[in-house]
């Protein structure tokens, strides 16, 4: 302490030497001395922060990039380490795919799934071997090899399969439909997978309010039947303030670590203007807490996500949905799950038409090209699930003669083994092993 | 509100501002404005409580100080109220508890059917600080009681009891001290207000980018203690050790800092603790406060150091039983503070042996007897945190088993530790430690004119505190917590 003391006095005076001290002359070097210092200090601060940051791997969570055609995309070749729910270091590759290099060729012999989704096919969460796609890779690969050896000249089993990655964070169905058709059937696939997650269907009204995220191309259903393109919502948020200065940062997105860090902050003051600013704090929940629990669930403040789940599965009326000793959801046992939220499943019944020739025209595209489609369904946390949605998955899936792979019972059966599947909202490695195994079971046995 | 709270960030700049820019006459309303607004964040209605108490300790004060011939009834009175306050909220689900557990038991024993009356826990909410509050309260009659002035002003009296930087958590004020604070002309002082901002970055550092990083280790050890092996349990356990000193001795960097941008100063609560000597030094420099409290107003009451051989060892063990209540309301609080107590009465005894043994005071005066001393310090006070973060008393057994049993360890623990950021936090503070601690740079030469350059010119030093609050919060963990001494 004595000697910031000491310092600060001695700083005290360099100020007082600006206002009072000597000539005009003096006072004037002094200003322009004092700025190329502090010019000098912050440019030296900035690289000793870049350094230590790079280093750590922190500030990398800025990743996504306006897209002229799907919205949003993931910038190409960016390196990451995920942090924020579950761990992961990656890198995109060129192509922006969380994947290792794919020519756009296959070797021959090679049978290539790209499966397209969401967050939960991009898998941050965890390393990329250990997401579903790079694990049902790696276990068709395993069962060509013991198989391959014997039955190759008899079969027409193949020798290699790829499983490529085309999921992007709160990618929705129109998205995947997009990048089906401008990315996706470049890499000549055998099998096109598309995941629907719980809730999906509601993305599929882009909203220019709730930011970035949400500025995609919308889509919506002549009376035809047939698909209109419309990205005017997509334009609006280009051309608006917060669009700009996207656009001008990029530069500061991809690179910079700093600037992920204020993008975080900025981040939880936004959340936490949302979550209504200066309120009381839930009474007794940080007062009746024992010694231990100061970093528990029950306690946290969100700093940059608003997404924590109390006393999970179960939702309401869970008997033994409720919370262990500890106050934490344990994310296990129960017969009851979070229950469906009535508007959520209005909305989809509403929004299902377009979700339907979205699914119908990305079939079709498949067939043209002499591929297969097939449709999984991922539950959202803790087993939930948007039961009129789900049945309309299924109904169009049967309509349009293609698999579903439902994963909402394997889950909830995991779940009530007392299997822990979850980080937050996504799962974890034991999750991605199950969906691999579905999905691979689903694949016709001729091909794997 | 968390000093580490986007709430503090703005609600304290304000109250900076308006502190420093308003007419200096309504300074202490403003900060005792402030400073309630502070406290009902959390349970606003237990501003009232507060207020209660205030209002009767400045009265209380002021009967002491006029009633010369009543005092000590008045005191007694005094002391009896604020601790009946303190045991009403704090401990009363403890003592309910506790003897509905006996009589299951003594029903056991004696094979009578359960005859135990359905008295139901309180489940009182306990009032944020209140064990804080108490303390400068008794502190405040008693030396009133000793001859000390009262209080006059009702402000001022409320600002003692409810200043905010050191309202949740302490330090432990005492009011001489704080009242002669307020009774000075408020002036600016800039080395004061940039040492403070020092300190409240520091403190934020310590608290968002170590504690927390330490209590996700520490956390998901002690949530499954029963799978962990020997390895995995010292790891658990060093990490509460560090989780509970950078917790606090943030949150009091944090406090002083804010208090000293205020123009105040506030006790000293920390003195690298960790490398004491012995155990009687590890209480001169951890929570300092505290122990000069429990010094000033249990220990020397109850006869000191200034009896018997056996009697001061008594005292001892009760002060530091009391010590350990007063952190919780639970048997695992004071079967931390009494094996402290036992530790202090062994530490005195072995002072006494090495003083008459001449080799052996040698030895502790070499580097390497007090490299011995401090590790078993170290390691002693260790294997204590276990009872104090622990559940019960049997999960702490049950820990410290491990701790010496050799077990394989599970990876329960890998996850965690691949996940936080905490080595690369570790690395940046002991490297700035390193590079501003005075015994380094005067070895290092070469470090003289850079220390010198970065700490005699604002403008270099103001990047570097936007550094260190960038660095807080990129190395933070996932999401902040409360401090550990906020449920005290």
């Amino acid at each position: 302490m004595p000697a910031t003391f000491q310092t600060a006095e001695k700083a005290d005076k360099t100020v007082s030497s600006w206002v009072d001290g000597g000539s005009p002359v003096v006072r004037r070097v002094n200003v322009l001395r004092s700025t190329f210092e502090f010019i000098i200090g912050t440019v030296v601060v900035i690289l000793l922060l870049e350094l230590l940051f790079a280093w750590a791997g922190v500030g990398e969570q800025e990743y996504l990039c306006s897209d002229p055609d799907l919205g949003y995309a993931h910038m190409k070749g960016k390196a990451l380490t995920w942090r924020s729910e579950g761990f992961s270091r990656t890198q995109f590759n060129s192509q922006g795919m969380r994947d290792v290099e794919r020519p756009y060729a296959k070797a021959p012999g090679t049978y290539r799934i790209a499966i397209l989704g969401d967050s939960w096919v991009e898998a941050l969460q965890v390393e990329r071997d250990k997401g579903f796609c790079s694990v049902l890779e790696k276990m068709l690969n395993e069962r060509a090899r013991v198989g391959g050896s014997a039955n190759a000249s008899i079969t027409s089993t193949p020798a290699k399969f790829e499983v490529l990655n085309f999921g992007v964070a709160a990618y929705n169905l129109a998205q995947n439909y997009l990048q089906l058709k401008k990315r996706v059937l470049q890499y000549d696939p055998d099998l096109v997978i598309t995941a629907f997650r719980a809730d999906s269907s509601l993305l599929l009204v882009a909203n220019p309010a709730e930011g970035f995220l949400y500025a995609r191309p919308n889509f919506f259903v002549d009376g035809k039947g047939g698909l209109i393109e419309d990205k005017t919502v997509q334009n609006m948020w280009l051309a608006s303030k917060s669009g700009k200065r996207m656009e001008e940062t990029y530069w500061l997105r991809r690179n910079s670590r700093i600037w992920g860090i204020y993008s975080r902050c900025a981040e939880a003051l936004t959340t936490w203007t949302r979550a209504g600013g200066f309120r009381p704090a839930a009474a007794g929940k940080l007062i009746t807490q024992k010694a231990g629990d100061a970093g528990g669930e029950e306690e946290v403040i969100p700093l940059d996500k608003n997404y924590v789940i109390k006393g999970k599965p179960g939702g309401k009326g869970g008997k033994s949905a409720g919370k262990d000793k500890k106050g934490k959801g344990k994310g296990t046992v129960g017969d009851t799950w979070p229950e469906a939220d009535v508007k959520a499943e209005g909305a989809s019944k509403f929004l299902w038409p377009i979700a339907s020739a979205l699914l119908t025209d990305m079939n079709a595209e498949c067939r043209k090209h002499g591929c297969e489609f097939m449709v999984v369904r991922l539950p959202g946390p803790n087993g939930y699930d948007n039961k009129l949605e789900n049945a309309c998955l299924k109904e169009s899936a049967s309509t349009l003669h293609v698999p579903f792979v439902d994963m909402t019972e394997p889950f909830r059966d995991r779940l009530r083994e007392g299997a822990n599947l979850f980080f937050l909202f996504h799962t974890n490695e034991e999750g991605h092993r199950l969906i691999a195994e579905r999905i691979y079971s689903a694949i016709p046995s001729e091909k794997r | 509100m968390l000093f580490n709270s986007i709430n503090y960030l703005i609600f304290f700049p304000l109250v900076l501002a308006l502190y420093w820019l308003s007419p200096r006459k309504y300074g202490q309303v403003l900060l005792l404005v402030a400073s309630y607004l502070f406290y009902m964040s959390w349970v606003p209605l237990y501003g009232l409580l507060i207020f209660g108490l205030t209002l009767f300790n400045y009265f209380l004060g002021r009967a002491i100080e006029g009633n010369q011939q009543h005092k000590k009834i008045i005191l007694v009175f005094g002391i009896v109220f604020n601790l009946g306050a303190l045991c009403y909220y704090k401990y009363a689900d403890f003592v309910l508890q506790s003897i509905k557990s006996a009589l299951k038991l003594s029903n056991a024993t004696l094979s009578i059917p359960p005859a135990v009356p359905e008295f139901p826990l309180m489940h009182i909410i306990l009032p944020l600080a209140i064990s804080f509050f108490v303390f400068e309260f008794i502190h405040y009659i008693v030396d009133v009681y000793k001859g000390d002035k009262a209080i006059r002003q009702p402000v001022e009296f409320a600002l003692f009891a409810s200043f905010f930087p050191s309202q949740i958590a302490g330090p432990i004020k005492r009011f001489q001290d704080f009242v002669k604070q307020t009774r000075q002309p408020r002036q600016f002082d800039f080395a004061l207000f940039d040492s403070g901002l020092f300190l409240l970055l520091k403190g934020l550092y310590k608290k968002i980018a170590l504690a927390d990083n330490f209590a996700t280790i520490a956390n998901a050890g002690f949530s499954s203690s029963a799978s962990m092996g020997c390895l995995e349990t010292w790891i658990a356990v060093l990490a509460f050790t560090f989780q509970i000193y950078f917790d606090f001795s943030g949150y009091t960097d944090m406090g002083r800092g804010s208090a000293m941008m205020l123009g105040f100063t506030l006790p000293e609560n920390f003195n690298l603790p960790y490398l004491a000597s012995n155990l009687s030094d590890f209480w001169k420099r951890w929570h300092i406060s505290l122990s000069t409290w429990l010094r000033d107003y249990v220990y020397i009451p109850l006869g000191g150091g200034r009896c018997s051989k056996w009697k001061k060892h008594f005292n001892l063990l009760a002060t530091m039983t009391l010590g350990g209540l007063w952190h919780g309301a639970a048997w695992h609080f004071v079967a931390w503070g009494i094996i402290h107590g036992f530790g202090l009465v062994a530490s005195h005894e072995y002072s006494g042996v090495v003083e008459k043994l001449s080799p052996l005071a040698a030895f502790h005066k070499s580097w390497f007897g007090r490299l011995i001393s401090a590790s078993l310090t170290f390691v002693f006070v260790v294997i204590t945190w276990l009872f104090f973060r622990a559940e019960s008393v049997q999960q702490a057994l049950g820990m410290m088993k491990q701790m010496f049993t050799a077990t394989a360890s599970s990876s329960a623990l890998a996850e965690v530790l691949t996940v936080s950021t905490l080595p690369y936090a570790i690395a940046a503070y002991a490297l700035a430690s390193l590079l501003l601690s005075p015994a380094v740079v005067t070895r290092l030469s070469v470090l003289l004119p850079l220390k010198n350059m970065l700490v005699s010119r604002w403008t270099l030093r103001y990047p570097a505190y936007a550094g260190v609050f960038l660095a807080a919060v990129a190395m933070s963990a996932p999401h902040l917590s409360s401090f550990i001494y906020f449920q005290f």
